[in-house]
């Protein structure tokens, strides 16, 4: 390695006060440093300084497959220097603030303010007040209207992107839907910004010509005077009507990751990853990734074990894992399967397998992969009733996950972890019994097992969230549960399981309703954001940080109520703040969805049917591959 | 397929970290180290059992925001390969400020590192430190009691009796030999502690000083030490 000098940037008596100094500090291995590319004027070469700001700290943040194709994509361009931020954790921010150090990259340690396009990724919704407090501790006005010429142009894309609204007054642009080609595309069109002679309205107007682009400031709202909204008004005519999600078409084409960047200090998903596919065949219905995803695109297993080597041979890391909606449905996963075992057993590394279908297949691979360490297996149900599993579409029987109990505890796994949703629609006080039930008639499966396949004591954790209505589902309709509702289905959970060899796990129900506020909120909700921001929550997507207080503060300070935007039931013919943004799959098809929630009634995955959702449009993937 | 022979050979690697690498913490180093192995296709052995683990022996932790010059560092191949190829082969995959420095075949080659060392010889740097070293320590005889709460069970040090040689290079840089390994050691951050305890020199300053470990000092294979006592 060439012997660049490394900038600590901190002081020492800060790093050394600091939990994990080397969150801070970057120059990992495969860190890209173009510094000897330009110099801090752009004289020798211009550069498009691009910061990718993950609302998280360093562990959560390095963890996330997004970073990882944007850090590699953008880099992999002569013109740019993608570099990473992320949020940093309380200790080090309180030095931060004290000694007024700037919001920093790790790479170059260029404040924020100083780059050209700064991106954020949205992974989820309680993680945007911390978007507010990196912009501001990166000297940025937190929003956009009072931004200069001068200040970086900020966009963002992601996963919940699908309901841009609540961020509308902080973000200049949003990226809707796959980002591998729109990111370029949005560079390339940079370039053309003069900002001595262009204004940024007027930049930001032309950027609407890009497929995906949504720049909310040319929207206005208009709601209803109960406070539901009524449309979106053009403020400009140029602006589209519609925002139309892009989508990569040919995926063993698009750029990936080969040589991501391996962690100093330990991060929580501390392993090298493949992308096996895109979207999802199955349709559940409470699962937004599951719609806005669509069509299926996957990559080939010849291409899949070729990057398996390359990013081995590039990280050193002894940990392969398989990255999908639903791995088990990935069309060929007997050969991938057997081919990247092979790989990994030479190579002395641990193949991680995401819960898979519950079939012999899927058991007789984990008994490979797994020869000494039996580690837990994981299984999700979501709900705990037959009525309900076909209610949100979930295609598992009683006998396939008993089934799959047997096989497990036969083969040695006595830890077993099931993952359920409380207070899903037309959920009734019988189906959350047959939660504890359910876990008990697995038990039974493992008394019931001839004496030398009872290897050891069986361990079971039952995992239950709240359901959250999100943008771009069925159940986008729905009613979600308020805290009573919550905590008396968590109490029927804790009476009814317990027994020694259960233990039961819960999500926080003032959590999950500041979630729901955000999930199906609209603009005026970015204000809450905001004064929740102000009244200092910063890292809510913490637990010990969360702190409910201050959103309901915040909603009363606005006159808004909680329950308008959780707990109240949509009408079908209700304009939505989300509407005008499309992921391809029509509200049409959502509202039959919903339809046949009501009726119980299951829709087949994709494979099987096409049901016209209207992914087709895409002309790509499963929907051309299996179409009518 | 358990083999039953095993004839492993040992290498001893010392290594120098500066910059960023110096701020990683012991737990995380050694993950470095493997990965790197890994990225330079070194045939590493794996212990046996249950969770095979690649054989790699470091003589002393080093503390998050310590330099090294030249720690030791023990590791297993499967092959034998000359000493000079695994510190090539390792120097282009190790992280900027990670660097071997020396290394050589273990003729007879001894099991558990840690127990071998003896004693660490530390350059400290901070405002005011040779003055308040001079006061605070040198021209007197006084015990030097530090505190360590560690696991929720507070110990006292005297640190004289951990000082093996402590000698002042200019009014901001000391030179420390000191008792190391698991049966005495002292930490330089103790020491530092007892100087701002001592209010001689700012805890700032103490937090904020320059430390860097020139060596470790093993039994018999060393013959430095004697020499230096």
């Amino acid at each position: 390695m060439l012997n660049k000098s490394q900038n600590l940037f901190y002081p020492n008596h800060v790093l050394r006060q600091v939990e994990k100094p080397a969150r801070y500090l970057g120059h990992e291995w495969n860190m890209i440093d173009k510094s000897d590319l330009m110099d801090h004027r752009h004289v020798k070469k211009p550069m498009i300084r691009f910061g990718f700001c993950f609302p998280d700290i360093y562990e959560i943040g390095m963890s996330n497959m997004a970073l990882r194709i944007i850090y590699n994509l953008l880099n992999s361009r002569e013109d740019t220097w993608c570099e990473r931020i992320f949020s940093p954790a309380g200790d080090m921010r309180e030095f931060m603030q004290d000694l007024d150090i700037p919001l920093v990259s790790l790479e170059s340690k260029t404040p924020l303010n100083y780059f050209d396009i700064v991106g954020f990724t949205l992974q989820y919704e309680m993680s945007f007040p911390t978007i507010l407090d990196m912009l501001d501790l990166g000297n940025i006005p937190v929003n956009n209207s009072e931004r200069s010429n001068n200040d970086p142009l900020i966009v963002a894309g992601g996963p919940i992107v699908y309901n841009p609204e609540p961020l509308a007054d902080f973000i200049d642009l949003f990226m809707i839907g796959d980002g591998e080609e729109l990111l370029g595309e949005l560079i390339d069109l940079y370039k053309t910004w003069n900002r001595d002679h262009e204004s940024r309205e007027s930049f930001l107007l032309r950027c609407t010509e890009l497929e995906g682009v949504y720049v909310p400031c040319l929207y206005e709202p208009e709601y209803y005077s109960d406070g539901r909204f009524k449309q979106i008004n053009k403020l400009h005519r140029v602006a589209p009507d519609q925002i139309r999600k892009r989508v990569i078409h040919d995926i063993d084409q698009v750029f990936f990751p080969t040589e991501p960047i391996v962690p100093s200090t330990q991060i929580v998903h501390d392993r090298a990853y493949l992308e096996l596919f895109r979207g999802c065949p199955r349709g559940c219905r409470f699962c937004q990734a599951g719609m806005v995803y669509r069509p299926v695109r996957e990559r080939t297993v010849d291409l899949l074990v070729e990057q398996a080597k390359h990013l081995i041979e590039s990280t050193g890391y002894d940990e392969l894992g398989l990255l999908s909606l639903s791995t088990g449905d990935y069309s060929d996963l007997k050969q991938l399967g057997n081919r990247l075992l092979d790989f990994c057993t030479e190579q002395n590394i641990s193949l991680s397998l995401p819960s898979l279908r519950l079939d012999s297949f899927s058991f007789d691979l984990m008994s490979k992969v797994s020869k000494t360490r039996k580690s837990g297996l994981t299984f999700a149900p979501e709900a705990g009733s037959q009525r309900l599993r076909d209610i949100i579409n979930k295609d598992i029987t009683e006998s396939d996950l008993l089934e799959a109990a047997r096989i497990a505890f036969s083969g040695g796994w006595n830890r077993l972890k099931f993952y359920f949703m409380l207070g899903l629609p037309f959920e009734n006080a019988d189906d959350v019994f047959s939660i504890p039930e359910l876990a008990k008639k697995v038990l039974q499966v493992y008394s019931d097992l001839p004496s030398e396949q009872r290897k050891r004591k069986p361990q079971l954790t039952i995992s239950t969230s709240f359901f959250i209505p999100k943008a771009w589902t069925p159940f986008q309709w729905c009613s979600q549960i308020d805290q009573i509702q919550m905590l008396e289905k968590r109490k029927i959970l804790i009476e009814n399981m317990r027994l020694s060899t259960i233990s039961y796990q819960w999500h926080e129900p003032d959590l999950s309703v500041a979630q729901g506020i955000i999930a199906r909120g609209d603009r005026k909700i970015g204000k809450v954001i905001e004064e929740v921001w102000r009244n200092g929550g910063w890292l809510e997507s913490w637990n010990d940080f969360f702190d409910y207080e201050r959103w309901k503060n915040a909603m009363s300070k606005y006159n808004l109520s909680i329950d308008f935007y959780t707990s109240r039931q949509r009408s079908s013919d209700e304009t939505f703040p989300w509407d005008h943004i499309s992921c391809g799959v029509s509200k049409d098809f959502l509202w039959s969805e919903y339809q046949k929630a009501e009726a119980g009634e299951l829709t087949a995955e994709c494979r099987e049917q096409c049901h016209n959702c209207g992914a087709l449009q895409f002309k790509t993937g499963l929907c051309v591959s299996h179409g009518k | 397929m358990a083999s039953k022979q095993k004839a492993n050979y040992r290498y001893r690697l010392k290594y120098s970290r500066t910059g960023v690498t110096a701020w990683i913490g012991h737990l995380d180093l050694m993950r470095t180290f493997q990965r790197s192995c890994k990225r330079a296709k070194l045939p590493v052995a794996f212990t046996e059992g249950y969770n095979p683990r690649p054989i790699m022996e470091f003589a002393l932790p080093v503390g998050v925001g310590i330099e090294t010059r030249l720690d030791p560092l023990d590791l297993e191949l499967i092959e034998k390969i000359p000493a000079q190829e695994i510190m090539q082969q390792l120097n282009i995959k190790l992280p900027q400020g990670l660097k071997i420095e020396v290394a050589e075949y273990l003729e007879h080659p001894e099991k558990n590192l840690m127990s071998l060392v003896e004693a660490a010889a530390y350059t400290i740097s901070a405002d005011n430190l040779g003055t308040a070293t001079e006061k605070v320590i040198l021209s007197n005889n006084h015990t030097l009691i530090v505190e360590r709460t560690r696991k929720g069970k507070i110990r006292r040090y005297n640190l004289r009796e951990l000082i093996i040689d402590l000698q002042v290079v200019s009014p901001r840089q000391i030179k420390l030999l000191c008792k190391a390994g698991s049966i005495a050691n002292l930490r330089p951050d103790m020491l530092l502690k007892a100087l701002y305890e001592a209010r001689e020199i700012t805890k700032t300053d103490a937090l904020g000083a320059i430390i860097i470990r020139d060596q470790v000092y093993l039994k018999k294979r060393e013959t430095k030490l004697l020499e230096i006592l």
